[in-house]
């Protein structure tokens, strides 16, 4: 886990990525501004597979923590936070 | 006549021709009289009098903006009744067979659907994300047996390669059809809801109560639907990511349609700050933006589980929470204490044992291991989610140990360097089907207020609280009342919350034929409780107003659902915290939406320290302004400077600021108190407001100025 990933993400996330289960992962980034062309083909080459875009935050799924690592390096986003459950209510 | 509802308007005509409508007479009658029981509307104590004149017999009067009267009167005075000028409108009592539409009477539905022309959604869409759908039960298929759903994502589905979502599968209203055709439509169409949860809520929101012999409608029976399905996991329904992409696929498919769409969302979980900090609110207030696209959502049935706590640490001094752990709790229990970046408070935690472990001071973090084998890792995080907010988390699993320790676990916040001292505390949610597992604030800790599930902190989003329709067998709250287990507000910034009251309890609505859920009073239906139930009244009612005035967008249709709420009887005390603005009344909704103009904001010019712009109609305005960019886009401002005369130019001096940086948003308010608000599409005006000396060194302190142009801050020249 390096710097870029310990300042961007909480300490849930963190707890998480801590337990070292193996398989992809799926988060949700907030991003600095509205995302362009070229910094949506870092976080891709980074690792990061898009599920969709809304404004300046996008869902999508990230094969490791590696991949984690070097999408939290990218200088555009801002915040990482792992896929939380939602209850019926 | 126009006030009489249709079914009163028909007798009455028809007893003027021929008494032999008597059996009609007798299904609206009292007893074995002529005389109607009705509901009336009406204002002023002597209208009272002369409807009492008019031979009415007057049960209760519930007092309001409006007297809602309930009485008796003779079948054949009701058109005389109708033209007393206090009276505005007379509705037929409704045959109580089956108490199915109660919540449809509660929120003035049925006069929509039975007005002339009929107001049912028609031309909007709702959509609803959650379990699934039954897609084959009546109340979601047309009179010819098709379906009502134009797409339907299976997020569980086997993913097609290639296909238009990123997993699972997608369903058109024609793969539907094609099942529903056949005998056995799951052989085609394989997906099914066995929690049951979204086939109510979709029934709720947009069923057109086809099925069974005592037809329950939802409030937008003429709206069509798109349907999300989870995978849920366990007792969890979803998760946020797949929410999101589930957010974004049901405004992109409304686009293509070219329809305004209406989304709903029964679930939530208590991690964040609830100031609408986290990055799935972020995400929602973006998408909550758009023309045509309103988002509602539940407020949380977290009321009774003691899940929020809060108070004031001073200088140098230490305040204690109390957890209490149950017995049986091996799943983590996670805790998030919010407070000021301006204040400095460490946490220290004390076992049930009394072991005290070393406090954790501010920006660090740190792990622990019980005596009792417990593990705990607190983590105190500054500028948390970018909001200046310092976020203190605390993690405590099992560690070594088999379950963690039961008892009450103390936490001391220590008062390090004090500002403000005000925090606030909240516990995640855990498996609450597992006895024990969910922790608690004690009872001296926990605070009722601020216990809106997320992402219902979201400023953008509609969020809606319970009320009592039908009272659950002696348990829980009386007729009328807000629900005991409905969420309340308000946000940690103070932002109001929730919205909106809705009939929560109990209601009866469609049946998945995959659930275990009883079948009552049949097999297509069955009730259920929860703001989840609460939250799709308000979305169907958002697709009646969608449906006359397709151009609004989700803070429009959230100021008209506001100001139509009704603020009668246990109401009376809204707007607050707990019931919003009050009870939903989509009548008075559709007829606010039809002739509401909200002012558009444009020419926004900020020069040195002044800030001007213009309406395209006369509005008082105000600028509201903060030195943190994050707070102010989450609601929260340090002040505000106003501009009182109805003007379409206005112009706002901000010179008497303290120097600084500072971020802006612009209010404009029309003579009917409709606003509208101009924030730079979410990234707020700046203005700089230089210190004395710079001005007295005779720096040039005017900005260049600028406009807006495309949303973009430009250079601007005249």
């Amino acid at each position: 886990m390096n710097e870029a990933l310990l300042e961007k993400t909480d300490a849930r996330t963190r707890r998480v990525l801590s337990q070292g289960e193996p398989g992809s992962y799926e988060a949700l980034i907030r991003t600095a501004s509205l995302i362009t062309a070229e910094e949506r083909a870092r976080l891709e080459m980074a690792g990061f597979i898009t599920f969709c875009v809304v404004g300046t935050v996008l869902s999508g799924a990230i094969p490791s923590s590696g991949c984690l690592d070097a999408v939290a390096e990218l200088p555009f986003v801002e915040e990482i936070e792992l896929s939380r459950p939602l209850y019926e209510e | 006549m126009g006030k009489l509802d249709p079914r009163l308007r028909h007798l009455a005509q028809r007893l003027l021709v021929d008494r032999s409508e008597s059996a009609a007479v007798r299904a609206l009658a009292a007893e074995e009289t002529e005389l109607a029981e009705i509901l009336i509307r009406c204002v002023g104590s002597a209208t009272l009098q002369a409807l009492r004149q008019q031979g009415a017999e007057i049960d209760s009067v519930i007092p309001g903006p409006y007297l809602a009267v309930s009485g008796r009167a003779p079948f054949d005075r009701l058109p005389s009744i109708a033209q007393l000028p206090g009276v505005a409108e007379i509705e037929a009592a409704r045959p109580l067979v089956m108490d199915l539409d109660q919540s449809l009477a509660a929120t003035r539905t049925t006069v929509l659907h039975e007005g002339d022309p009929a107001v049912t959604g028609e031309g909007a869409l709702v959509a609803v994300i959650d379990s699934g759908i039954d897609y084959t039960h009546p109340n979601f298929r047309h009179a010819d047996g098709s379906s009502r759903i134009r797409f339907l994502w299976d997020q569980r589905g086997p993913t097609l390669p290639g296909g238009p979502v990123p997993f699972g599968r997608e369903y058109t209203q024609d793969d539907l059809n094609e099942a529903l055709r056949l005998t056995t439509p799951h052989q085609s169409v394989s997906h099914t809801d066995r929690n049951g949860h979204g086939t109510h809520v979709a029934g709720i929101a947009a069923g057109n109560g086809r099925a069974g012999d005592t037809p329950f409608c939802g409030v937008a029976p003429g709206a069509e639907l798109i349907v999300v399905a989870y995978r849920g996991e366990g007792v969890t329904i979803g998760r946020s990511t797949r929410a999101l992409a589930a957010f974004a696929y049901v405004v992109e498919k409304a686009r293509a349609l070219g329809r305004p769409v209406a989304v709903n969302f029964s679930q939530g979980m208590n991690g964040g700050g609830h100031s609408g900090e986290t990055v799935l609110e972020t995400g929602l207030d973006n998408l909550a933006r758009e023309p045509g696209v309103v988002l509602v959502k539940s407020a949380g049935n977290e009321q009774d589980w003691n899940i929020h706590a809060s108070g004031t640490v001073r200088n140098a001094q230490t305040t204690a929470v109390e957890l209490s752990v149950q017995t049986n709790n091996r799943d983590d229990d996670v805790v998030e204490i919010w407070f000021s970046g301006e204040d400095r408070i460490s946490v220290e935690v004390e076992t049930p044992e009394g072991e005290r472990l070393s406090p954790v001071a501010l920006g660090h973090r740190r792990d622990f291991l019980t005596r009792a084998g417990n593990s705990l890792f607190i983590e105190s995080a500054v500028n948390a989610s970018d909001t200046g907010d310092t976020r203190v988390t605390l993690i405590l699993s099992l560690g070594s140990a088999a379950f963690i320790q039961p008892g009450i676990w103390r936490l001391h916040l220590h008062g390090d360097a004090i500002r403000h001292g005000r925090f606030d505390a909240w516990i995640e949610r855990s498996d609450r089907s597992v006895q024990g597992e969910q922790t608690r604030f004690s009872p001296g800790s926990a605070e009722p207020s601020s216990t809106i599930s997320i992402p219902g902190t979201a400023r953008r989003i509609i969020t809606v609280g319970s009320y009592v329709t039908r009272p659950a067998d002696g348990f829980g709250a009386p007729l009328g009342q807000i629900s005991n287990f409905s969420s309340r507000g308000p946000t940690r910034y103070g932002v109001q919350k929730p919205e909106i009251a809705a009939p929560g309890e109990l209601i009866i609505s469609a049946r998945s034929a995959h659930s275990l859920e009883p079948q009552r009073p049949d097999q297509w239906h069955t009730p259920m409780p929860g703001t989840s139930m609460a939250a799709p009244h308000v979305t169907g009612a958002a697709a009646l107003v969608l449906g006359v005035r397709p151009d609004l967008n989700c803070e429009q249709v959230k100021q008209i659902l506001m100001r139509s709420a009704r603020v009668d009887g246990f109401a009376s005390t809204a707007p607050d915290n707990v019931w919003g603005a009050g009870r939903l009344d989509c009548g008075t909704a559709v007829e606010f939406a039809r002739s509401a103009r909200f002012p558009v904001i444009g020419g926004v010019v900020v020069r040195g320290k002044r800030v001007s712009w213009e309406t395209d109609i006369p509005t008082t305005g105000a600028v509201r302004f903060h030195t943190h960019q994050r707070q102010l886009q989450l609601g929260k401002s340090l002040g505000s400077r106003t501009h009182l005369t109805f003007d379409t130019r206005h112009e706002v001096d901000l010179s008497d600021l303290d120097p600084g940086d500072y971020f802006l948003e612009i209010l404009a308010f029309s003579q009917d108190n409709w606003w509208s608000l101009e924030d730079n599409q979410g990234l707020l005006l700046r203005l700089h407001i230089p210190d004395g000396e710079t001005e007295r060194a005779g720096v040039p302190v005017e900005d260049e100025p600028w406009v807006m142009v495309d949303g973009v801050p430009t250079p601007w020249s005249p």
